[in-house]
């Protein structure tokens, strides 16, 4: 059973405490990246998730910053919830609806997990053991769990995973390496086959992928790089026999020698086109990985954000200078490259851009200047012409979520300058397809992450600061908006929902491993602390 | 005549040479001892054990300060002898003849004699394998867990855990002992509770919790009459990364909300460790061969805890872990491990809940917090319902101008009085109605004995002849004149519903002085000698 994606969304607010502002989501295939910069991240003059000072001379609102990417640890699969243990070499895995824990060997210092999408009747996760340099697949079934190792390059730390869960591909992600010299490229990633009938290879791709993807058939898999897209034929022929090969490089820049500044690349889940945005710049680029072949679409002003449908059907690129939003139809903007809709939002700032998973809604708002509302736009179908409401909120936008059915949002605000009550920041809960009011929620903390779940109806949002040691988490009902708060003992890490158990869980930072599961219809939230020790009760059930 | 006189005194000359001349009954061959008696009152009578001549002697008053005796044999080279919690069966532990040469040799055993009713007292005999010197009695009077204690070798090789049961209301048919040996991954028992009737996912039960020097194991009491009995569940405490020893220092129960089955739940304290770890005993996975599974959470409460308890507060059931480092309480949320320090006036080490005694109605607890190791420290009343500002309602200090080291329960129907022990020369009866504490100022250290009518209180020193009765209601003071020195004394009932006053000489075959608890008067008391001589053969 695979997990809905979105259910693990936890947008990287350290990235966020860390000033960072290239957290690229990989979810859709989208990524941001500033060439040259060491580990990869840029720093786009705003920090610690308050507003940058624009000063006297600049004007201009800073840049939009990206917080929706994901945070993949701990993961869940259909019914488990597996967490590695780099010190013990053990991954435990939780049964989230009876809330037995296991541990299994993983390799030497098992650190980065993966659901591996799988049949129903099976939980399948794969972790990264940085010190022996190979992965274990574990699989459980009825009959029991399984492990298998598979070798893999030296510095891997991050996973692809194809949607049939056949391939993986272990990559190593630059943001996640501190000090990475220039020379430092990451270039190799592993592919491996968790059927076994190709061993496990390992190939170059361009300096410092920044995100790798998958083609909906899962016939070949490309890897986004500062030297441009990488092909990977999975099922090619070379000279070493057959298996994954590099196929070719696609540029995706009409100058690939010349830094080419901030780049947004988006591919579609076929993997036939990627999408380029630049900051600053007007034009969107178009480029096909399996021609090569460039289209260029111009929009009125610089592109502040782009972001594509989970289908791929159609992209949506803003226009915060003139408060336009363009809707790019796919394949067919590759052919007619003139020919999309620009939707003005007249007299709403917008620069941001999510579109739900129906992919019929899409929510626009801005985080560079302090802006207490944002815009739900109906994308249109057919005869149906795209048209957009505003939604007031009470308080300044930091990122918004809206849920798989688009019926509802979760936005998370930031504290104004202007704001004098105690509280630290505050999240909406925004039923945007009923159009009743927000409600807003207070927080002693700053959000930290947000989890939908793929019913739509339950959101979990937890909130951190370690200064005051305040730490909690808040379940949130749609569509009665009851919001109840949860206090922590510790501080969370990753927020989650395991779908199979109609729980939510947050795992914390604790030296002997904590996590907190929420039960998403009664509300009653349960901590477990110290997996390796409930792993470790012998009731006598094996000899 | 002179003939017939001749004869009989011939006939008793040859009778006394050949008593003389025969093998004389080793209990002959070494004199009683207090060193090899141990004396246990019982709820209607006081039980010698006596090992020399392998019996014990019951003490039975009647009225008039008469004192009836009653020899019931035990095994040889005892072991340890205890009365059960409410005191109506004796206990005897015993090695049997070590070693065993012959068929007639005694194997190790346990003798339960039932004192329930002075007038018809049972005894039983439970042989063993194997001796051992632990006792574990449970509080309900249905099982004895027989166990390797550690502090007495009694076998050149034993196993530590091997553990027998022994069920004194064993169904028909069914053997009354069990014998179960732990799995173990190193450790050995080192003490056994039986925990109260917990309700658990598939009904009530009844668990035996053995903590080990590194783990602690549940023991299904209700199945262990099974064709095939149910493996113990072993909680190991150690993460396994780490050498450090996790060693259990005492558990602690709640049976949880009454409308739940999934939430009783065991507290384990660590030896020299901040954690505090609980066992939520929730449904287990089906298919496993236990109906139960423990699940476990460690809360870091800032220091190593001295006492830990369940309370009930206004948020909730909460675990409540006395730290005195800290001079704190703290507060764990069992289903969060959330935290919640409560700052105490004094680093007190121990605490006894009294909510049923001072608030019966109260949804929250009251604790009685005692020996801090400050002196001027006392007791506190800790009511654990809340007020603004801070996790708790009150706490208020009785100062008593020391540290209390030992809190004494004074029984219904004066459960609200608490003897208080100190370290010096001085009582205090504590009224927990009340809220005060009156001094009872003595010469030496003063040995208790409470009288389970609760209307009076002896203090003694042992060794002494000095002994007085405390009136508990009116806490006055009656000195008793007695001629020995006492061993102990035992307020002890009477079957005409009248109580007598035993006191226990060590000296010599061991005496007693009878008097009527009631109206102790020397005038009135009876002096027993040689009681460990009576009824030899």
């Amino acid at each position: 059973m695979q997990l809905d994606r979105r259910a693990l969304i936890a947008p990287a607010t350290l990235c966020l405490l860390l000033g960072y502002t290239a957290c690229g989501a990989d979810s859709a295939g989208s990524s941001d990246f500033a060439p040259g910069a060491p580990g990869g991240a840029a720093d786009a003059g705003t920090g610690g998730g308050g507003y940058a000072d624009t000063g006297a001379v600049d004007t201009a609102p800073p840049p939009e910053r990206e917080v929706e990417s994901s945070y993949e640890s701990p993961v869940a699969t259909g019914r488990y919830v597996w967490i590695a243990n780099p010190k013990s070499g053990r991954v435990a895995y939780i049964d989230a609806t009876t809330l037995a824990v296991n541990v299994v060997e993983a390799g030497n210092a098992p650190t980065y997990l993966a659901a591996v999408p799988s049949p129903p009747d099976q939980d399948v996760a794969i972790t990264l053991n940085v010190l022996s340099d190979d992965a274990t697949l574990l699989r459980k079934t009825s009959a029991g769990l399984t492990a298998k190792t598979f070798s893999t390059h030296h510095g891997a730390n991050a996973w692809k995973l194809s949607a049939d869960g056949r391939w993986a591909i272990a990559w190593t992600d630059a943001k996640g390496v501190k000090s990475a010299g220039k020379t430092e490229g990451f270039q190799d990633l592993t592919v491996v086959d968790l059927t076994e009938k190709v061993p496990p290879t390992v190939l170059a791709v361009g300096y410092r992928p920044v995100t790798v993807g998958f083609t909906r058939d899962a016939k070949s898999a490309w890897a986004v790089t500062q030297d441009g897209i990488t092909i990977i034929s999975l099922e090619g022929t070379g000279l070493e026999g057959s298996g994954p090969l590099v196929t070719k490089n696609v540029p995706i820049a009409d100058k690939p020698l010349e830094d080419t500044g901030t780049r947004d690349v988006s591919v579609t889940p076929d993997g036939t086109w990627a999408l380029i945005r630049r900051d600053g710049e007007k034009n969107i680029g178009l480029v096909s990985l399996l021609t090569g072949s460039r289209v260029t679409v111009t929009l009125s002003g610089p592109v502040t954000d782009l972001d594509l449908s989970e289908d791929g059907s159609r992209a949506v690129a803003v226009v915060r200078d003139t408060s336009e939003v363009a809707i790019l139809p796919l394949p067919g903007i590759t052919t007619k490259p003139d020919t999309f809709t620009v939707v003005p939002i007249t007299g709403e700032t917008i620069g941001s851009v999510s579109i739900a998973k129906t992919g019929t809604t899409a929510v626009l708002y801005t985080n560079a200047v302090p802006t207490e509302r944002f815009t739900v736009l109906k994308l249109g179908s057919g005869t149906e012409a795209p048209s957009f409401q505003v939604q007031k909120l009470y308080s300044p936008v930091l990122a918004v979520f809206p849920t798989d059915d688009a019926k509802n949002a979760v936005v998370l605000h930031e504290k104004s300058k202007t704001d004098t009550s105690t509280r630290a920041a505050a999240f909406s809960v925004v039923p945007i397809a009923a159009g009743l009011p927000a409600k807003i929620v207070g927080t002693d903390a700053f959000p930290m992450a947000v989890a939908l779940a793929p019913t739509s109806d339950r959101a979990v949002i937890t909130e951190r600061d370690d200064t005051r040691k305040i730490y909690g988490a808040f379940l949130a009902k749609m569509p009665s908006l009851a919001v109840e708060r949860y206090p922590l003992a510790s501080p969370p890490i990753a927020v989650g929902i395991v779908a199979g158990a109609k729980r939510a869980y947050v795992a914390q930072e604790h030296p002997e491993g904590r996590i907190t599961f929420i039960d998403l219809d009664g509300g009653t939230a349960r901590t477990l602390t110290g997996f390796e020790l409930s792993a470790r009760v012998v009731d006598g059930s094996k000899p | 005549m002179k003939r017939l006189f001749a004869l009989t005194l011939c006939a008793m000359s040859c009778a006394t040479i050949a008593v003389g001349c025969g093998d004389r009954p080793d209990v002959w061959d070494e004199a009683p001892s207090a060193s090899k008696t141990k004396v246990v009152g019982l709820a209607g009578a006081v039980a010698l054990v006596d090992d020399v001549t392998h019996r014990a002697v019951m003490l039975l008053p009647r009225e008039d300060q008469q004192l009836d005796r009653a020899s019931f044999p035990v095994g040889k080279g005892v072991l340890r002898v205890e009365a059960s919690p409410d005191r109506k069966r004796l206990l005897v532990l015993s090695s049997g003849d070590v070693p065993r040469r012959t068929s007639k040799d005694e194997r190790p055993s346990l003798t339960v004699i039932d004192a329930s009713d002075a007038s018809r007292l049972k005894s039983r005999r439970f042989e063993l394998a194997a001796p051992r010197s632990g006792l574990s009695v449970d509080p309900r009077g249905r099982w004895v867990a027989v166990f390797a204690a550690g502090d007495v070798a009694t076998t050149f090789v034993e196993n530590p855990n091997e553990i027998v049961l022994v069920d004194l209301e064993a169904p028909a048919g069914a053997s009354p002992t069990i014998t179960a040996t732990l799995r173990s991954f190193g450790g050995r028992p080192e003490r056994v509770t039986f925990a109260p009737t917990l309700t658990l996912p598939e009904g009530p039960r009844r668990l035996l919790v053995v903590e080990t020097d590194q783990d602690v194991s549940l023991l299904d009491l209700d199945h262990q009459h099974d064709a095939v009995p149910r493996p113990e569940i072993t909680v190991r405490l150690s993460p396994g990364g780490s050498t450090k020893p996790m060693r259990p220092a005492g558990v602690t129960f709640h049976d949880g909300s009454p409308s739940r089955n999934d939430d009783a739940r065991i507290g384990v304290r660590i030896s020299g460790d901040s954690n505090v770890v609980t066992l939520e005993l929730a449904a287990a996975t089906p298919g496993g061969p236990h109906d139960f599974s423990p699940k476990i959470n460690l809360t870091d409460v800032g220091g190593v805890p001295s006492d830990l308890a369940f309370v009930q507060t206004d948020g909730g059931l909460r675990l409540a872990a006395l730290v005195p480092s800290l001079s704190s309480a703290v507060l764990v949320e069992t289903e969060t491990s959330i935290t919640t320090v409560v700052k105490l006036p004094a680093p007190y080490q121990r605490l006894s809940l009294i909510t049923d005694v001072v608030e019966r109605t109260a949804l929250t607890d009251v604790a009685l917090l005692w020996n801090a190791t400050t002196s001027s420290s006392g007791v506190a009343f800790w009511a654990l319902g809340k007020t603004a500002g801070q996790p708790y309602r009150s706490v208020e200090v009785l100062n008593l101008g020391g540290s209390v080291v030992g809190v004494r329960d004074v029984p219904a129907p004066r459960a609200e009085l608490k003897v208080l022990e100190s370290g010096g020369r001085g009582l205090f009866v504590l009224d927990l109605a009340s809220r005060t504490a009156a001094p009872l100022t003595t010469l030496g250290k003063a040995t208790v004995t409470i009288s389970p009518d609760a209307e009076r209180m002896w203090a003694f020193q042992v060794g002494e002849s000095r002994l007085s009765s405390i009136d508990l209601d009116k806490l006055h003071p009656t000195p008793v004149v007695i001629d020995r020195a006492i061993q102990s004394v035992h307020d002890v009932a009477r079957g005409d519903g009248g109580r007598s006053l035993i006191a226990i000489h060590a000296r010599g075959a061991f005496g007693a002085t009878v008097f009527d608890a009631r109206a102790a008067d020397t005038a009135y008391s009876r002096l027993y000698s040689g009681l460990l001589l009576e009824g030899l053969q």
